[in-house]
């Protein structure tokens, strides 16, 4: 069967799949945001615990992906369980590291001249440092997202959902009519789904980084 | 921090100390020997669990590391250097970019995409591992010699250094740092595709967390994971240990 | 390789029509430019920014490929010779040094040495030889690494590198601007003192009109359409500039630096005996400029200045006689 009759064929199956591949990315990156940029601006006060935080969560983007997912699998079963979980603290470093350096390079002088206007620390935060440092945070969900797309790839090793599924079908179909088509849908659907996520993200950063920031 | 390689590269950089690594790999690592050594393990686990088996799982998952990282270092430095050299200019650039776009392509799509193709085993999975770990080595060579200082090949040159002596005697010293993280980083990227060679017939420790998914055995699944762990650590720990050592005194 | 025959026998550099045209620039950045410079010559090239010295510099070793003239060195063509190796026989020392940062001192020191194939001994002594020479301990300063030194002491390993190779001509570019005014005194005062001993033929870019009329014996003023506006020697550009930017360029107080070109002693044996009454004198050494006479003299408050001279004999002499000489010395050699 050639590759575009086996997409015409199965084109419900791929599509139902993508959905699910962006919807277990889009969530974990959602937790890892709020995770991340929380204890990005928790911490920026606390230079000793942030870099221990980074040291952690920079590990634990060390650890091979497989493990992780398998590891979880105990405490959250099999599916969708374990991939959310090991997706959600794989996301956390990108974006900690990336809240972190865009708050840092918050220029000091317009915080200095903020406090000697009487604004409060959490005032400062939120008109402030918020908006100035949020071009690269959002560059780091960004990242962390792209990230993601691939590594969900190897959740259907733990049954979890996404398009990873059509590769390990492709795997256990091996010699089989199908075998290539489904492991190339698998890629190339995963490859789409970053790219379309990276120019979504894009997007977004011109609608939403403030004008007259030199981004 | 606008990619996903400069992300793992920040990663990889992380000061956890001297010791924190190997320790916490040790410790997981004498943990599993001593929980197998006195837990009630049934049959099967007991035999997924036996030393040897662990100890050939851990021996072809080191193997598969090894072989690659050798062999990315071997085609992506020498490529790198190449893609910096005066007639290169115009298409190093586009080289990088379909390198960085290729980060995108899920590891594990690779290895089935190789084995199909072609054949499963060893060499395949060494093939795919070099393939993904390419990019780090190859950026990072670039990256590293392109930022040497200008002034320092401008000294060279006024001292009468031929183009080969300034690019053994200044730029590739010069880019070492740069170049050894990035082979740390291939380094890394390796071990986790390495845990994934077990789906395409190349062993692996990989194959010892599938046993434990698929005959429905905790133990021996959460051993598995632990181990390559262990291994990922320690790997990761020897990297920075040579990062810090093979680097150029003085700079 | 051809000889020139129409040049004087001591003419170590010679420039023959040079210029250089960059593809993506409009105007040459230098224009038919023609200098002789003379074995042992301190010859120094100063201008505004962009107006080519450093260019025209760096023509004479090659690291610019001039786009029309000749270069001749040592009575040699040298314009399409292999220019690593015209190199090896050059020192080149740079503003920001250059030097390695994964090698030490010592090594950077025996580069060139190296390239040539001088054996490990040779290098080391000769090594040692030249740190003590620029002012810098061996001993000490020959494991340590680049990041480990100031400024200045980068710099003179800098000029020790470069002279390794025991070459005839030094071109330095602006060796002396990364580093803060008073060392950089020092340096200029330190190289003048090896230059006295060496004898090399040096040319010197610098955009501080005041360090070329120190050290050069020879300077060349270049103006901003890259053309040499004058090329005479420190006396004579500060009495008689050779047209209005160079007037300009040199700056204000143009009489005022011309004391600092003339030594007390070469003033002071040419006057007469004079019944000048002085009350408070203060004594200055013969060596000094009147420059300097003049600001001790001012420092104490005092009205005129006793010299006692290589003869043994003494003078007395008031500022005022002292001064007018002095414009007379000038005026006398212009």
């Amino acid at each position: 069967m050639t590759f575009t009759d086996y997409l015409g064929e199965n084109a419900r199956h791929i599509f139902f799949l993508m959905q699910q591949h962006v919807e277990a990315v889009l969530i974990s990156v959602a937790i890892a945001a709020m995770i991340g940029v929380g204890l990005g601006f928790w911490t920026s006060s606390r230079p000793v615990l942030r870099q221990s935080l980074l040291s952690v969560t920079g590990t634990l983007l060390t650890i091979p992906s497989y493990a992780l997912f398998a590891l979880m699998i105990p405490l959250f079963g099999l599916g969708a369980g374990p991939t959310l979980v090991a997706l959600t603290i794989y996301g956390i470093f990108p974006i900690l590291q990336n809240t972190i350096t865009g708050i840092a390079g918050v220029d000091s002088a317009v915080i200095d001249a903020a406090r000697g206007l009487g604004m409060g620390n959490r005032q400062r935060m939120r008109t402030i440092v918020l908006p100035l440092a949020w071009p690269v945070i959002l560059n780091g969900i960004r990242v962390a997202t792209i990230m993601l797309v691939a590594t969900t790839a190897i959740a259907a090793a733990v049954n979890g959902p996404g398009l990873g599924q059509l590769i390990f079908e492709g795997l256990a179909r091996i010699g089989g009519a199908n075998a290539l088509n489904g492991v190339v849908a698998g890629i190339v659907g995963i490859v789409l789904v970053a790219v379309v996520l990276d120019l979504i993200f894009v997007f977004i950063a011109k609608l939403t980084t403030p004008r007259g920031l030199n981004v | 921090m606008s990619t996903v390689l400069d992300i793992r590269s920040s990663a990889a950089r992380r000061s956890t100390g001297l010791w924190l690594l190997p320790a916490i790999s040790v410790a997981i690592g004498a943990g599993v020997l001593i929980f197998i050594r006195f837990a009630n393990l049934d049959s099967i686990e007991a035999r997924a669990l036996a030393p040897d088996a662990i100890i050939a799982a851990t021996a072809q998952h080191v193997n598969l590391v090894v072989v690659s990282t050798i062999a990315t270092i071997l085609i992506g430095v020498p490529l790198g250097v190449l893609l910096t050299r005066r007639g290169a200019r115009l298409i190093g650039g586009p080289v990088l970019a379909l390198a960085s776009g290729g980060q995108a392509i899920p590891s594990i799509g690779v290895l089935v995409l190789l084995a199909i193709l072609f054949s499963t085993g060893f060499w395949m999975a060494v093939a795919a591992l070099v393939l993904y770990a390419l990019l780090p080595v190859l950026r990072n060579t670039m990256v590293g010699i392109q930022q040497v200082d200008r002034t320092l090949i401008d000294a060279g040159r006024g001292m009468g250094m031929t183009r080969g002596m300034v690019l053994r005697s200044i730029e590739l010293p010069l880019a070492v740092p740069l170049i050894l993280a990035g082979i740390r980083v291939a380094l890394i990227l390796n071990v986790g595709v390495a845990t994934l060679a077990t789906f395409t017939n190349a062993g692996g420790l990989g194959s010892i967390i599938t046993t434990g998914i698929v005959l429905n055995r905790f133990p021996v699944l959460v051993i598995g994971s632990l181990l390559t762990i262990a291994l990922a650590l320690l790997v990761d720990w020897l990297a920075g240990i040579g990062e810090r050592y093979l680097r150029p005194k003085g700079l | 390789m051809s000889k020139s025959t129409a040049l004087p026998p001591d003419t170590m550099i010679q420039l023959d029509g040079v210029s250089k045209q960059y593809p993506n620039q409009v105007g040459p950045a230098v224009s038919d430019l023609s200098i002789s410079i003379s074995s042992g010559e301190f010859v120094v090239f100063v201008g505004p920014s962009g107006c080519g010295k450093t260019t025209t510099l760096r023509m004479i070793n090659r690291l610019v490929e001039p786009s029309e003239g000749r270069i001749w060195i040592d009575g040699e063509d040298v314009t399409n010779v292999n220019a690593d190796l015209l190199r090896r026989g050059i020192g080149y020392v740079i503003q920001h040094v250059g030097l390695l940062p994964h090698l030490t001192v010592a090594d950077n020191v025996g580069l060139v040495p190296k390239m040539n194939g001088v054996g490990k001994e040779a290098r080391e002594a000769r090594t040692q030889e030249l740190l003590t020479l620029v002012g810098l301990d061996p001993a000490v300063f020959g494991k340590r690494y680049p990041r480990a030194l100031s400024g200045g002491e980068q710099q003179r390993v800098g000029v020790a590198r470069a002279l390794a190779a025991d070459p005839p001509i030094m071109l330095m570019d602006e060796p002396f601007a990364a580093v803060d005014p008073i060392a950089r005194k020092m340096l200029q005062t330190e190289f003048l003192r090896l230059q006295r001993q060496l004898r090399k033929t040096i040319v010197f870019v610098t955009h501080d009109i005041d360090e070329a009329l120190r050290l050069g014996d020879r300077i060349a003023i270049f103006d901003q359409g890259c053309r040499i506006a004058q090329f005479a020697t420190p006396l004579e550009i500060l009495t008689s500039p050779a047209d209005q930017f160079v007037k300009d360029f040199v700056g204000a107080g143009a009489a005022v630096r011309r004391l600092a070109l003339l030594r007390v002693e070469s003033v002071v044996s040419e006057m007469s005996a004079g019944a000048d009454s002085i009350e408070r004198p203060v004594a200055v050494s013969p060596e000094a400029t009147i420059q300097e006479a003049l600001e001790q003299a001012l420092d104490t408050g005092a009205d005129g200045v006793t010299v006692t001279l290589s003869d043994g004999g003494e003078i007395r002499v008031s500022l005022q006689r002292l001064l007018l000489a002095s414009a007379d010395a000038t005026a006398a050699s212009t």
